[in-house]
């Protein structure tokens, strides 16, 4: 199976599952959860259910290219069940068949995994899921999102694309896989995941971004006071993949990393509470 | 009547270590409400998988044991003349309860004698107890950590997503977590979780194991093993990893084992880094030949998927493969530097909060540890010199610093990388070796160079975190100073390292007091007091593990903690000694000198053998003059079974003194000289150890 039907089999399967289909996020994402199709919706505390890649941009974990799973850019699938449904595990594995992945055949694990985003003040208890000793899908219900307790629990499902690809096509190395008839994974990101990694790691101006970093927590800051709660967090957003590149070029102390994730969350939950009082007053009105 | 009753809670997967403590705690807690409420059972069995916690109670009563309550009226009144006659106040009792005079019984309370009704309920069915208290029972289940995830808010460490319960042949129906009890468990996830249908609770096991569920955890445990066993080839050995057996057992529902294979490409990596990403990352069980080298095969074991081994051993070979991948990335990131010169980057690592970075502790691990080496006289200066120096220096390497797959390697990664940029052997040892003990059933170091700077750490860890004012207190010991002092315990018993403690503490205060980005708020005097308080208390409980009594260790450390090691050298002797006629009289008698001299101030003047009335003062007296010399020269040179010796030789002296001396003579200036012949005597015992405080049994 190409990459690209793997995507728009899981994205048919979801649909028919009752999901929205969304799409990524236009600004540098660390995960799926920071797309406020996630973060947003979920503090909203409603009945609620999305399905949506994500292009997650993990700077430290780039390696040129030449490891066969780790990349400084991965292609992240993300679902959102908002309350997680009672099978919901079940309709996960059936998400698996759908894309040709039989379970019967293989190990399949849900190894403890208690999943944590200091940036987004979220927590939730879960699994990564193991399929022959590979993981393949972080499976969280959220407890907590931007500080605040959930009330309406979410099941979050995260797949991992590119390593699922990489089972169903039977090759040991990303750069290798089919997304296309003809059309092999380095043919397009080689380069660029090469580049990217000379950048993250060599290149990226450490007091440019240690400015826009400042700057960017001042307009979320200046953002929030006029109750503009989605350019805010856009600059959340951008704070946060500003921090994780500062970091790959290892300009980042132990005891500033530490102030970075607290000024993060502390925007973050700003953003969340803001989004609860707003759904209160529509209620209300 | 009694029958069998069988709970299993299906949850979705619990996390491995949580498993067998909650199965436990779960029939713990049904079982101890059964007897509370007087329901009788016999044989109880515990299963578990990752996926149910079940309980199978035998012979339980299926009613609670029937219990007489008793009602208590008025008093009876004696002085009532007409005698017999119970009075209006009985009678109205009895009727208000229903009840015939007759009916009443007598009984005494407090101390007078009062009507009573006795009344027997109807016992309550063993069901309609389980149906009202299984769910508060569940919900009170021990985990470390618990989540929420439907509507009733049911407080659980993973959903819950059935629950079997039957009484004798029939489900018992109640309600937990939104969840509906039935007779139907749920199968494996690689049969698609179909439904069991449960016809009895006595077979729970065989039917699981019929469809695919081995829910004893001893079962699933002898199958890998017995599968590991057949899967070695001639020449190959498991490294035995007890703790990752059981973690596999609770991983699994049915387990498969298969052979899997390792690049030849990675063999070049260190050993304890390829064994950390098969144990710790992919839970394989590692292989080494008879030579202690890690072999390229490992064992893994699969939940289900029997028929399809090949295949699974082949994916998980590429998963290793990945991680390996990784490792090496780091491995060749790391070596482009020599260790020495990361040393520098550990200013921008803070080890603690106000006491500076990791590079201003390793400044003053070499100063401590060079002091250190020069009062034991021991030790190679220059290798404890770099040692001390690159001792930290991986926690700045790609492979170890963040808290990535391959920080727990700490150390060992720091000797890997000093041998690949030519450090000496002896120094990439004391890189390695400084952190052992890591826990209580570690192995120690080896060398006199890594006990050095390994005791220097611990000191230099424990004087700046008792600085912070961060002791451990209670339970709470956020920074692991227990095992830390632990560590420094058991290698100063271990090799016999005689020093002066309290002399080394201070070195480590003055160490940190002279370094600029400190600011210390408390008082130093008091610090030292407190961690040698807090030092002698580990000591005790070491001691104690060791069977040491703890009155004897405490007449000893009661007088001298200056040097640990002389220090149980000391409590050592003493425990020997102890046992003997002559000791236990010894111990009375020194009792009895303490007893007397209890509030009386040391007198100046000497002893006057003059003022002496008896033969018993003249030859104590002799005996202290006599053998002084001996014992103080036996004490510098550490030979306690000499001063043992002379001590217990006192015991004849000591006894024919109070047998025929009174002390507090009449005459003032005999009852001081008598008082300064005790002291004298006192003082030379003291100077050993206190042995009032040695506890006498007294024999029947």
């Amino acid at each position: 199976m190409y990459y690209q039907d793997m995507i728009l089999k899981l994205e048919k399967f979801w649909v028919k599952n009752g999901c929205i289909l969304m799409q990524p996020y236009n600004s540098e994402v660390g995960a799926g959860t920071f797309n406020p199709a996630t973060f947003i919706k979920v503090v909203q505390d409603e009945p609620y259910k999305t399905a949506y890649v994500e292009i997650s941009k993990r700077p430290k974990d780039g390696r040129y290219a030449e490891n066969p799973n780790r990349l400084q850019q991965f292609y992240q699938f993300q679902v959102i069940l908002q309350p997680a449904p009672f099978s919901v595990i079940d309709i996960y594995l059936k998400s698996l068949k759908s894309i040709g992945i039989d379970t019967k055949k293989h190990d399949l694990r849900f190894v403890e995994d208690d999943w944590e985003s200091p940036t987004l003040g979220a927590w939730g208890l879960g699994w990564e899921v193991w399929l022959d000793g590979l993981e393949i899908t972080q499976f969280t219900y959220f407890q907590q999102v931007g500080s605040i307790n959930v009330r309406l629990i979410p099941a979050e499902i995260t797949y991992g694309l590119d390593r699922i690809a990489m089972f169903l096509q039977r090759t040991d190395s990303v750069l290798n896989l089919k997304w296309s008839p003809g059309v092999l994974w380095k043919d397009i990101y080689r380069e660029s995941e090469y580049e990217f990694c000379v950048y993250n790691f060599k290149e990226a101006n450490v007091d440019m971004y240690r400015e826009l970093i400042e700057k960017f927590r001042n307009e979320a800051v200046k953002l929030m006071e006029k109750d503009l709660v989605y350019p805010a967090y856009n600059y959340v957003v951008k704070c946060s993949h500003i921090f994780n590149i500062l970091d790959a070029r290892g300009a980042i102390s132990i005891m500033e990393r530490r102030q970075f994730i607290n000024m993060i969350r502390a925007l973050s939950k700003t953003v969340a509470r803001r989004v609860v009082k707003r759904k209160k007053m529509e209620i209300e009105s | 009547m009694n029958s069998e009753l069988l709970i299993e809670i299906g949850v979705e997967e619990l996390p491995s270590s949580y498993i067998k403590p909650a199965a436990q705690d779960f029939s713990g807690r049904i079982c101890s409400r059964l007897k509370e409420v007087e329901i009788d059972f016999g044989k109880v069995e515990v299963f578990y998988t990752p996926r149910r916690l079940a309980v199978l109670i035998r012979k339980i009563e299926m009613y609670e044991k029937k219990k007489k309550r008793r009602v208590f009226g008025p008093p009876i009144e004696e002085q009532v003349s007409d005698r017999g006659k119970p009075s209006k106040a009985a009678i109205g009792f009895a009727e208000s309860y229903g009840k015939n005079v007759k009916d009443l019984g007598i009984s005494e309370r407090k101390s007078k004698k009062v009507y009573f009704i006795e009344f027997e309920d109807e016992p309550r069915s063993t069901k309609d107890i389980l149906r009202e208290d299984l769910p508060s029972i569940i919900e009170s289940i021990y985990f470390p950590k618990k989540m929420r995830w439907e509507e009733t808010r049911f407080h659980f460490a993973r959903p819950i997503r059935w629950i079997v319960v039957i009484l004798g042949k029939k489900t018992l129906k109640l309600k937990i977590a939104g969840v509906t009890s039935s007779r139907y468990s749920l199968g494996p996830r690689f049969y698609s979780s179909s439904k069991i249908n449960l016809t009895d609770a006595v077979s729970y096991e065989k039917t699981m194991r019929e469809k695919s569920i081995i829910v004893s955890f001893k079962k699933r445990k002898e199958m890998i093993k017995d599968g590991i066993t057949s899967l070695l080839k001639k020449g190959e050995i498991l490294i035995k990893n007890e703790d990752l057996l059981d973690e596999v057992t609770n991983l699994v529902e049915y387990p498969v084992v298969f052979r899997g294979h390792l690049d030849k490409e990675f063999v070049k990596l260190p050993k304890d880094v390829i064994i950390t990403a098969m144990k710790e990352h992919q839970r394989y069980f590692a292989l080494e030949d008879k030579k202690g080298n890690v072999r390229t095969f490992y064992i893994g074991v699969s939940n289900g998927g029997s028929d399809n081994l090949k295949e699974i051993a082949v994916n998980n070979d590429s998963v290793l493969k990945a991680r390996l991948t990784d490792a090496r990335f780091y491995w060749t990131e790391d070596l482009k530097k020599p260790l020495g010169d990361r040393v520098q980057e550990l200013k921008g690592v803070e080890w603690h909060s106000g006491l500076g970075s990791v590079f201003d502790k390793t400044k003053r691990l070499i100063l401590l540890s060079l002091h250190i080496s020069r009062i034991l006289d021991r030790g190679n200066k220059e290798i404890i010199k770099r040692g001390a120096l690159l001792s930290k220096a991986d926690l700045v390497t790609n492979m170890v610093k963040d808290g990535k797959e391959f920080t727990k390697l700490e150390g060992i990664i720091g000797r890997e990388y000093a041998i690949e940029t030519g450090e000496q052997k002896e120094v990439a040892k004391v890189i390695s070796d400084h952190y052992l003990p890591r826990n209580s059933l570690d192995k120690l170091p080896s060398t006199t160079e890594a006990i050095i700077v390994g005791v220097s750490d611990r000191i230099d860890t424990l004087v700046g975190s008792f600085l912070a004012g961060e002791e451990p207190t209670g339970s709470e010991d956020p920074l692991g100073l227990r095992r830390c002092a632990n560590g420094l315990l058991r290698i100063i018993l271990k090799f016999k390292l005689s020093f002066d403690l309290e002399n080394a503490i201070s070195k480590s205060i003055l160490l940190f007091k002279s370094q600029d980005s400190i600011s210390i708020k408390t008082d130093i005097d008091n610090i030292r007091e407190k961690l040698i308080n807090f030092l002698m208390a580990r000591l005790l409980t070491i001691l104690a593990k060791r069977k040491t009594r703890n009155d004897i260790s405490n007449a000893v450390l009661s007088v001298y903690r200056k040097d640990l090691y002389v220090a149980t050298s000391r409590i050592e002797a003493l425990s020997k000694a102890r046992g003997s006629m002559d000791f236990e009289k010894l111990v009375t008698g020194q009792k009895r000198v303490a007893n007397i001299l209890k509030g009386i101030d040391n007198l100046k003047t000497e002893v006057d053998e003059n003022l002496f009335d008896n033969n018993a003062e003249l030859k104590l007296w002799n005996q202290v003059k006599d053998t002084k010399k001996n014992y103080y020269d036996s004490m510098r040179e550490h030979r306690y079974e000499e001063i043992l010796k002379i001590l217990l030789s006192f015991r004849s002296y000591i006894d024919d003194f109070f047998d025929s001396t009174m002390v507090m003579s009449e005459n003032k200036e005999k009852r001081d000289n008598r008082i300064k012949l005790l002291v004298e005597v006192r003082n030379l015992f003291y100077y050993f150890a206190d042995f009032s405080l040695i506890v006498i049994e007294k024999k029947a």
